[in-house]
């Protein structure tokens, strides 16, 4: 089953010069999906204007089977959509808590106490943190807290923008590990990475964006194993 | 003894008094600044028109001050609303100078509005001397400033309250940290804005009531606080709620005390140059400490 598609996309930041010329992704239930390719690829942007945070030109954008081409991001994120930005992805001067609390801000109480419960379970060093300001916590943890406040509705989907970078290896792997179990709970995840031999290594599938369009796409495995993907883009 | 008592009755209860009333008054601008970017600058008028309002109600009513505060309050919410919806909202994609600029405009218009329908006499909400009562057996002082003492309190308090405890507070906070990631999240930064304007312009009509309690009612008082309450505004660090209940308490006092006669005799500074001192204060911050006393990032 399709959750998430992008057909044909054509969008930019304003109403006419687009950055994403006619791009393609689509993410089916059950699926780890990356989006990987140079910077300035536009890796950023489809997944913003997947959020409703582009001007688009052509083409469409489903959620299932339904339309959401001009819908606004209020709007996308009600229908069981999370998306946590590469950029600015805290409220840093509200406490730990406040975030994942926020990240249920349309959710009932109960929906929300389980919400932490779940979060909480899933990133236990938020738990002994959860009264200290975002702002002041590691890369990290900051990163976990993004994350967090995006799985607090339970969505069908996250989109994760680059959630392993800036960060150490070690924090690194344990968000992909994170990623797998987010996952294995019935979430199905795109993702852009830098990390992109890693990334795909975990993905059911990939996609090689360059300048705006559909460059590859196939298997995790096999774009990792694919001689012109991995001189290109994976650094050999 | 006689030294301490005209230090309290003369300087401390007027600066608290001020205090409390350029703290109302800077909350609301705090507020919109977090949530909207940019500085309010008809914030004073507005709280002209609480004043007024209030006017109306003890006038047509006989209400007490205290009393009429909630139609002002409600009213004045309304004017907030309503300069929103056909003034702020249609410029919100634009720069926020845009904005700061049309805010200059609606001053204007909430002025001339008053003068046109109350002219340009000053009024009075009650008139005669005040009974004052006395606490602890040896300062006097007088019921409205217990008044205005407690409900200042009381305000921020509730204020405190419903930024920490409840979720619109909350999504406020949000909004203000950030506006797009509150999006994402599914605040609507409209919703948020509009509540905004409600609590800012209630707060101001609370001040402007105060203000025209302790002293007369005139169409130019709220826009003769701009200058003091910008600069508690700025001095609690702007987009901070909590740093501009400091600000204006600082301020108040300072202009207070700046005329006290710290070196015998006679005042240290004429009390015809209160205003230059929240000014200076502003200008001190604004070079040394732009973000604030408490500020450690800038916006
Ligand atoms: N807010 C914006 N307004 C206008 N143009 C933008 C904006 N953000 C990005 N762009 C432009 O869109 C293009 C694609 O940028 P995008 O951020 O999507 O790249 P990316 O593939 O995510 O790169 P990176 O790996 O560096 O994150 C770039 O040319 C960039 O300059
Ligand atoms: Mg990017």
């Amino acid at each position: 089953m399709t959750l998430l598609s992008l057909e044909g996309l054509v969008a930019g930041y304003g109403p006419d010069v687009p950055i994403l010329h006619g791009v393609n992704i689509r993410l089916q239930a059950g699926e780890i999906v990356s989006i990987v390719g140079p910077n300035g690829a536009g890796k950023s942007t489809a997944m913003k204007s997947a959020f409703g945070l582009l001007n688009v030109h052509q083409g469409k954008i489903l959620i299932g089977t339904e339309d959401v081409t001009n819908s606004r991001p209020e709007a996308i994120v009600r229908k069981g959509v999370s998306f946590v930005p590469q950029t600015e992805n805290v409220f840093a001067s509200l406490t730990v808590q406040e975030n994942l609390e926020l990240g249920g801000y349309f959710n009932s109480r109960s929906h929300v106490a389980a919400g932490l419960d779940r979060v909480y379970s899933l990133f236990p060093p938020l738990r002994e943190k959860r009264h200290q300001k975002s702002g002041l916590l590691s890369g990290g943890q900051r990163q976990m807290v993004a994350m967090g406040r995006a799985l607090m509705p339970d969505p069908k989907i996250v989109l994760l923008d680059e959630p392993t970078a800036g960060l150490s290896p070690k924090y690194a792997d344990e968000i992909f590990k994170l990623i797998i179990d987010i996952n294995a709970s019935g979430t199905a995840v795109l993702m852009v990475e830098q990390n992109a031999r890693q990334a795909l290594m975990i993905s059911n599938r990939g996609y090689v964006l360059v300048d705006g369009r559909n460059r590859h796409e196939g298997t995790g495995a096999g774009l990792v194993r694919d001689r012109e993907v991995a001189e290109m883009f994976l650094g050999g | 003894m006689d030294q301490a008592l005209m230090f309290v009755n003369a300087y401390l209860i007027p600066g608290l008094v001020s205090g409390s009333i350029y703290a109302l008054g800077a909350i609301g601008l705090t507020l919109l600044f977090g949530v909207l970017r940019f500085t309010h600058f008809a914030h004073g008028d507005v709280m002209t028109a609480g004043a007024y309002l209030a006017l109306a109600g003890v006038g047509l009513f006989g209400l007490h001050p205290i009393m009429a505060l909630p139609l002002a309050m409600a009213g004045t919410s309304l004017l907030c609303l309503g300069i929103n919806h056909f003034f702020y909202a249609p410029l919100m994609k634009r720069p926020s100078l845009v904005l700061t600029i049309s805010s200059f405009g609606v001053a204007l218009m909430i002025r001339a509005a008053i003068q046109l329908i109350y002219g340009v006499e000053s009024q009075y909400y009650v008139r005669g001397i005040q009974k004052s009562r006395e606490v602890f057996g040896t300062f006097r002082i007088v019921d409205r400033h217990i008044w205005i003492g407690c409900s200042a309190v009381a305000l921020m308090l509730a204020l405190h309250l419903l930024l920490t405890r409840t979720r619109l507070g909350k999504a406020m906070r949000a909004v203000s940290d950030s506006p797009d990631l509150a999006r994402l999240t599914g605040i609507s930064t409209t919703t948020v804005i509009r509540y905004t304007w409600v609590i800012g312009g209630s707060l101001a009509a609370v001040a402007g009531v105060f203000l025209g309690w302790d002293g007369y009612v005139h169409a130019n008082m709220g826009w003769d606080q701009l200058l003091p309450i910008s600069a508690a505004a700025i001095l609690g660090g702007l987009g901070r709620p909590y740093g501009a209940m400091v600000g204006g308490l600082v301020i108040g006092m300072a202009e207070e005390l700046s005329s006290y006669p710290w070196l015998g005799g006679d005042a240290l500074l004429s009390p015809g140059y209160k205003t230059g001192v929240a000014f200076a204060i502003m200008v001190a911050m604004l070079i040394w400490r732009p973000n604030g006393l408490f500020g450690e990032k800038v916006r």
